[in-house]
Order: C-alpha cells, then structure tokens, then sequence
C-alpha cells in the first residue's frame, strides 16, 4: 500500500514538474547552452535587441579607433575597466567596473548588464520557460547599474543636481527610450548618447541678441541633457565659432551659410583632462544659460553667423595639415566636429 | 514515513537538477571573499584576506582620508534609486594635501607660545622687507630650533600669507627641520601657483633630507613627478627626491639637460645630475660616477635605495594612505591612479608593504597593488611569493593583474623562471576562461629567452578562440613561431568576430621590432596605411586599412616566412 503510494505521488510529482518546466519541446528549446560566454549566444533568441546593440556606442568600445588612439592600444589599463567590463551584478551596482581578461572586442556586452553572479540572466520579466531563463531584477531600469562607468567622470553627480532625478528620471528615460513608445515593445538598446547628434541637439538651445550698442550676443543653455553639457569623457568638447555673414547668403548641406568670412573662436564648452592643470571646467550645467558676446567690432554691422558644434576629441585634426594645436589655428571647424544649432544675428 | 521520503527526495533532486541547470550557465564559479579558491588544486589553500589597509594605518597611528567621492554613496543608492530620489545629498567631501579650512587657519597657532608666534611673524616680516637680514633671522631661529619647530609648521597655515612671506618662512622653518616643517614646505612644492616658489620650496626640502622623518615628504614629491609643468621644478623636485635615495625623477633631470646652456632649468639640471649620479655612485659603492644609464638600470633593478627598515613611521604612514587610496572607496580612477603612480616610483623597499597590501580584503586594492607592482618592474621582485599567491585570488580579475605583474617584477632576474612556472601551473585544466587568457597573455609577454614556446604552441593549435590565441601571439612571434602564428593574425585582421584591433596592434608591434628583411619591407608599406596626420580613423576607414594591411602582408611577409 505505501509502495503504491509512492508511485503515486511520483507520478504526480513529474506531471506537476512536466506542466511546471511546459512542453517537451518549450523544455527542449530551454536548455539553452551549458554556459553563457558571448553576446553572441543572445542574438539567437533576441536578434533585434542584439543587432541594435551591435550598432551601439557600447558594443564599440573595444574597437573605437579614438579610444584605442587616447588609450595608446589599451596601455593605458585603466581604460580597459570601463571599455571591457566584468558584469556590473558580479561586481555590485554602483561599484566601481572591473576589467576583464577575455572576449574583450565585445565591448560592453550583453553580459555586462544582464549576467548575474550566479551565471544566470537578469532582465525585466522571468521566464524559466526560455533558454536563458531571466529572473526579474529592477536594479535593471536604475542608475546604479550605468553608475559603475559613467559616473567615473561625474555623470551620475551631475544627473543627481538636476530635476530629471527630482523626477525620478534616470538614464533610461533619454537613453533606453522604449522602443514603440509602449513597455511592449521592449527598450531600445543602441543607447542613444552623445554619439547621436540629433539628441546631443535636444540637450541644448543657442539663441542669438543684440544689444542697444549693436554688440551681439549668443545665450548656449543647457535645458535637456540630464546632466551636465558635455558629459561623460574628457575628450568631449562642444566649441561656439562666429562670422560674418551675407545677408542673403543661403544654406548649404551642411547647414550653415555656403559663403561668408573667416570663422573666429568664441567659446569651448569642457572639462580638462587632469593634466591640463592651467585650463579650468567650462562644462554647462543643467539649467545653465551662459551669455557670450562677440565683442570684435568686426561682427557690427553686418549678420553673424555663429555655430555651436559638438566634438568627441578636444583637438581639431584637419585632414591636409594634421592637428591643430591651437584654436586660433583651426581654418575649418566642421572638419572634425558636428553641427549642433546654428544662428544668424541681423545687425 | 519512508515512502513519503521518496517523492520528496525526487523533488529535492530534480530542484537541484533545475538548479544546475541554471547554474550551469556561469562560465565560473562566483567569487568568495575567503574559503576555497575557485579553480585551484585542493592542496592550494585559500589566502586569508583581512582589512590590512585598515590594521596598518592604526598600527602606524594615521587616520585614513575619507573617500573623496561617490562609491559608498552609489553603493549606498542614496539618491540615485527611482525610489529614492528625494534622498538628502550627503555632504562634498573633498581631500587634498596641503589644504586647510580658513577656521582651520586661524587656529592654526592656538595653543602655541604666543611668544613664539610673535617671533616668528616678526621674522618673517622682517625678512620680507630686509631680504638682507636673513642669514640673522636664520640664526635666531636656530637657536630656539627645537622649541619653536611646531610654531614654524604652523605658520603655513597661516592665511593670506603672500608669496614673498612663504619663502621667508620656508628659509626661517628649515633652521628648526622636522617631518612637519618639511610635509608643509612639500605641499607649498606641490599646489603654491608660482613657479618660481614652488621651485624653491622643492629645492629647500632637499636640504632637509638628512633629518630623521622627513622622508615622508617622497610620496608627495613622486606624484609631482607627474603634474609638474615648470621645468625647473622639476628639477629640484627630482634632485630632491634623490637626496632621499629615489632615484625615480633621474630620467627628467636628463632629459632637462638638453636645454641649451643658459636656460636656468638646463643649467640647473646638468648640476644637478651630476651631483644625483655621483650620489648613486657612492651608493653603489662603484668607486666612480656611472652615467645616467647606469643609474638608472640599478634603480629599475631594484640595486638603489634606501632599505624598509630606513623608512620612518611617517613615510610608511603617506604610503598606507596610498593603498588606501586604491580602494573600491575612491571612485574615480584619476585619484587611484595618481596613488597608483606615486607608489611605483617608491624604491624597493616598498614593495615588502605592497606584498601585504596584496592581501586586503578589498579587491580593488588588490588589483591596483598587483598594478602598482607590475609598474615597478623588478623594483618589486621582492613581493614574489605574494604575487604567486595572488595567482590564485578570490577575484578573477586580481589573479589576471597578478599575472602580468609577475612576469613584470621577474623580468631580466633569475626568478623569471619561476615566475613561468607560476603561471604554466595556474593554466592546467580547472582554471577559469578569464584567468587563463590573463595568464597566457602574462606568459606571451616573457622574455624570448623565457618564453615557453612549447606550451604556447600546443594551445594555439588546440584552440579555435581568439582570446587565447592573440594572448600567446606576441610570445610565440618572440619565440620564433611566425609561420603558425602570422597568417592567423593576418586573417584575424579581417574577422567580423574576433579581436581585429587587437590582431592589428600585435603585428605593428611586432612588425616594429622584427629584424627580418622581409619585415622591415612590409613595416614601411604598413605604416603607409596608417592615418596620416594622427587623423583618426572612421569605422569604416579602419576596416579599410586593415583590409589594406592584410592584403599587403599576405603579399610581402608571407610568402617570406613560408
């Protein structure tokens, strides 16, 4: 009798798992691999998710030719931290990232976010019906988790003064917008950042004045960028060029004016690098408004044209005669930087 | 109650089979703070990590610096939580040397004789208006030296004290010398903005060097090694350093000689390397001046400097407080780098403190000390033992900087041997994906005497993974081994997956140092391809240029090598 209730309970123990665990081929198609070592692995299942973040700032970070430039090849092993990181979960959000040895060329990877210590899935729903089984972990969505790089440069302290975290919005909202605009369709993972111009132009606004003397002026403000304008790495600069323009002169492809006279510098938007120890941080702060007049009387009486342009290197490299050292030096600003907003001042 | 057992046993078995099955997906196992060592042989006994920063700086008397920024505070999520946003900022903590609070200024004399303060300013003053009337002023103060020692290190403190006043005190301050004269004088020679009185505040600590506990003034001194622009500066900064036995500012002194005659920092520089290289020499005990190279290879070897048991308390003290400065507290790298240079420029005595710092029950001062280690060079060979233990760290990533550190502080010595014995050991069959590739990228960069060639070879041909293959790369191209190697590497320049940059920064550096005809021809059309004008390259330029390369080797190097 209890022999017969055992089997019993067995049989009922394996239907109970069998309907727990699906069908046989949802438990075939479950097993997934024996382990997960490459952001390759994902792209069976989660191919658009994948193709996005191949496309991504994030996958690149390995093979970005500027970083393997300013970090001399990765000599420089500091930057190996945040440009090949272990898993934030292993490490712990909000710790500072730490390198890893292998599969460096994929950059940030899938891995880095969604690989638990246990060497399991995190994502924003569990299934254990699916090969990579996610358990649902919120610190998913928060800014600890992008804090363990990007706040090595203050990014996360300068989003903390802003009232995007008054309104609990965190790097998600701008970064990993949903991708339809519904929870549904899932969040986008090319991560739009300061590698996409047309929302580097959302962060900031140029207007353009003139006072009563007929003196110029341009206002740059920081209204949309959840911290501060440029952020993340030093090597980000934003510079403000000025010219004389023909009233009539029309746009180009490039967006500002196909004539006009020599562009003059008026303004770089930066942090310095820590050795440039005689330069101080000009970065603009979210809420910030900054007024600059073109005080050269050449730009009196007549339209000025000024530009605001984006850099992700603090040098101008012209393509003919190498880098410009100075400023002063630089003949063409759109050689090595994008458009941001530009402006005609009438006199 | 039996039968009952069985089903549950069953449960319990197959919740362990679901809970393998995830497991199983970790490519390793998770790393414990202490226990068993993932990965290592059974006999291998786990290190015993404790909080050796923490334990050292109370031993030595020293209060640790609060973390200058966010890692509690993210650790914490104070404020950056969806959850938590409305949380209170804490508070900016800041740290400097050489600071001081203005209320920490004005009571910077209390408690002194005020007899002594009224002396001190009236010197100072003095001096200040009747430059002439220094070499008395100087002697008064040497006469009441050791009463008035304290009531001088506080005069730096002392707010609105101009430049002119500043070098007064430092002139008066260095007739009573003591560690905390010489820690003020320092920091004027690290932050003052004038170059000419940070200059003279360097070259005045010099004379202070033969009094005991001054030393502790070499930290600071080092990372000014680092941010120092003024050339003559550097000078005395590097002159200084030598007065202390460090022999890590040598190379900028040369290569300040080279201004030209009547450039006061060339001037200044050639006299002063001569006096460092005839310091070293007596050191060595040689019996005559060596030349700059051959100082410079005793210091590197770790056969200059003073010994651990001449560091005083309050060096030991600055040093602790720089591996404290490398921990997970500190989050911004530019902070744990500038503690990660200053103490690999120590001598070698300081590697016996690192190899207990290796120990630290934080894995990020373990990891930035197995950094600071491989920085050194052979300075620190004698944290040897150390390091091979660290081979078999708690943190993949500790085992990885260990590794390359290894091979750093045993190279050229007759521990290099041993050092590729560690290594060859922690790669056998358990060793997690991460430390192997750290380790065999460790072994690949060996010596080519030292290099184990046959090992290497019998991985690359037994494994169809990029990271293993470009980590032994460099080694076995040293070894001799460009027919296996170069037409993988070639092809790899070209992979969509893989590691092309990495392929492409292995062939230039080995094209570069290769001394074969047909390398030295294919060097000249490979950097043909390079961006002209430091231009960086686009993406999509630089597949092109690595297309280039591959297509102009294939054709140049390879049917050389066949």
């Amino acid at each position: 009798m209890r022999l017969v209730f055992g089997i019993i309970v067995l049989i009922a123990a394996t239907w109970f798992f069998s309907a727990l665990l699906g069908t046989p081929e949802e438990t075939a198609s479950a097993q997934g691999p024996a382990e997960w070592v490459s952001s390759q692995q994902c792209a069976e299942c989660h191919e658009q998710i994948y193709n996005e973040w191949k496309e991504s700032p994030h996958a690149n970070s390995w093979n970005n030719e500027d970083v393997r430039v300013q970090s001399d090849d990765f000599a420089n092993k500091d930057c190996i931290d945040c440009h090949a990181p272990r898993p934030v979960f292993e490490t712990g959000l909000g710790e500072r990232v730490l390198p890893r040895a292998a599969r460096r060329s994929e950059g940030v990877d899938c891995l880095t976010c969604h690989m638990l210590p246990d060497g399991g899935m995190a994502g924003t729903i569990s299934n254990p019906r699916v090969a990579c089984k996610p358990v649902t972990r919120r610190e998913l969505r928060r800014v600890t988790l992008c804090a363990g790089c990007h706040d090595q440069h203050k990014t996360v302290q300068q989003w903390k003064a802003t009232t995007f975290a008054d309104h609990r919005d965190g790097c998600m909202e701008c970064h990993m917008p949903y991708r339809d605009g519904t929870p549904e369709g899932g969040r986008l993972h090319t991560m739009p950042g300061g590698h996409y111009i047309e929302m580097v132009k959302t962060a900031v606004t140029l207007t353009g004045t003139k006072d009563e003397s007929g003196q110029p002026s341009v206002t740059v403000a920081n209204v949309g960028g959840g911290h501060a304008y440029p952020t993340d790495e030093r090597s980000r600069a934003s510079d403000l060029w000025w010219r004389t323009v023909s009233a009539d002169a029309p746009v180009g492809d490039d967006g500002v004016a196909e004539s006009g006279g020599e562009w003059h510098h008026l303004h770089r938007i930066r942090d310095p690098y820590r050795h440039e120890t005689d330069m101080v941080s000009t970065l603009l702060h979210f809420g910030e408004s900054r007024v600059l007049p073109i005080e050269d009387p050449a730009a009196q009486g007549s339209p000025v044209e000024v530009v605001l342009v984006y850099k992700r290197t603090p040098y101008y490299r012209d393509k003919e005669t190498g880098i410009a050292q100075h400023l002063e030096d630089v003949a063409d600003p759109f050689d090595d930087s994008e458009l941001v907003h530009r402006v005609v001042i009438e006199p | 109650m039996k039968l009952c057992a069985l089903p549950i046993a069953f449960l319990l078995g197959l919740t362990g089979t679901l809970g393998s099955c995830g497991d199983s997906a970790g490519s390793e196992p998770t790393a414990t703070k202490a226990g068993s060592v993932p990965g290592a042989p059974s006999d291998v006994p786990a290190r015993v990590l404790e909080d050796v920063v923490g334990s050292t700086l109370a031993r030595l008397g020293v209060e640790a610096r609060v973390s200058e920024l966010s890692a509690a505070e993210l650790r914490a999520d104070t404020g950056l939580l969806p959850d938590d946003a409305s949380a209170p900022e804490t508070e900016d903590r800041t740290s400097d040397e050489g600071s001081s609070s203005p209320e920490e200024a004005v009571e910077a004399d209390e408690g002194l004789d005020p007899e002594f303060v009224e002396m001190r300013e009236g010197l100072i003053s003095w001096v200040s208006d009747s430059p002439d009337s220094l070499d008395t002023a100087k002697k008064d103060i040497a006469a009441v030296k050791d009463e008035i020692a304290a009531v001088m290190a506080a005069g730096f403190s002392v707010e609105g004290r101009d430049p002119t006043g500043l070098k007064a005190l430092i002139d008066l301050s260095t007739q009573s010398p003591s560690p905390d004269v010489a820690a003020e004088i320092a920091a004027v020679a690290a932050t003052h903005e004038e170059d000419w009185l940070r200059r003279y505040a360097a070259w005045a600590l010099g004379t202070l060097s033969a009094t005991p506990g001054t030393d502790r003034v070499v930290p600071l001194l080092l990372r000014r090694l680092k941010y120092e622009r003024d050339p003559e500066a550097l000078v005395w900064v590097s002159s200084t350093l030598a007065a202390f036995e460090n022999y890590a500012g040598t190379q900028q002194l040369y290569d300040t000689t080279a201004l030209p005659a009547g450039d006061p920092a060339g001037d200044a520089a050639r006299g002063q390397l001569a006096l460092v290289l005839q310091r070293a020499g007596e050191s060595l005990r040689l019996g005559e001046t060596p030349d700059t190279k051959a100082v410079l290879a005793a210091w590197n070897a770790g056969r200059l400097g003073r010994a651990r048991s001449a560091a005083s308390d309050g060096l030991l003290g600055e040093v602790w407080m720089l591996v404290a400065d490398l921990s997970g507290e500190h989050f911004q790298l530019r902070g744990v780098d500038d503690a990660r240079h200053a103490l690999s420029l120590l001598g070698p005595w300081a590697a016996e403190e690192l190899a207990l710092a290796l120990g630290d029950d934080d894995e990020y001062v373990r990891l930035h000390t197995a950094q600071v280690l491989e920085r050194m060079g052979p300075r620190g060979q004698t944290a040897f033992d150390s390091v091979v233990a660290s081979l078999r760290d708690p943190h993949d990533a500790v085992c990885g900087a260990a590794a390359e550190a290894l091979v750093a502080i045993t190279r050229g010595t007759d521990r290099a041997s041993a050092a590729r014995t560690a290594l060859l050991d922690r790669i056998t069959a358990k060793c997690p994906y991460e430390i192997k590739v750290a380790c065999v990228r460790a072994l690949g960069h060996m010596q080519p005497d030292q290099v184990p060639a046959e090992e290497l070879r019998g991985l690359f041909e037994s494994t169809p993974l990029s990271d293993l293959r470009l980590a032994a790369a460099p080694g076995l191209l040293r070894a001799g081994s460009e027919s296996l190697v170069l037409p993988w590497l070639i092809d790899e320049l070209e992979a969509s997956v893989g590691d092309p940059a990495g392929a492409e920064a292995v062939l230039g550096d080995w094209l570069a140092r290769a001394d074969s005809e047909a390398a030295r021809a294919s060097l000249d059309a490979w950097r043909g391809h390079a961006a002209q004008n430091r231009v960086v390259h686009t993406a999509a330029e630089a597949k092109a240029r690595r297309a280039a390369r591959a297509k102009t080797l294939r054709e140049t190097l390879l049917p050389a090598i066949r």
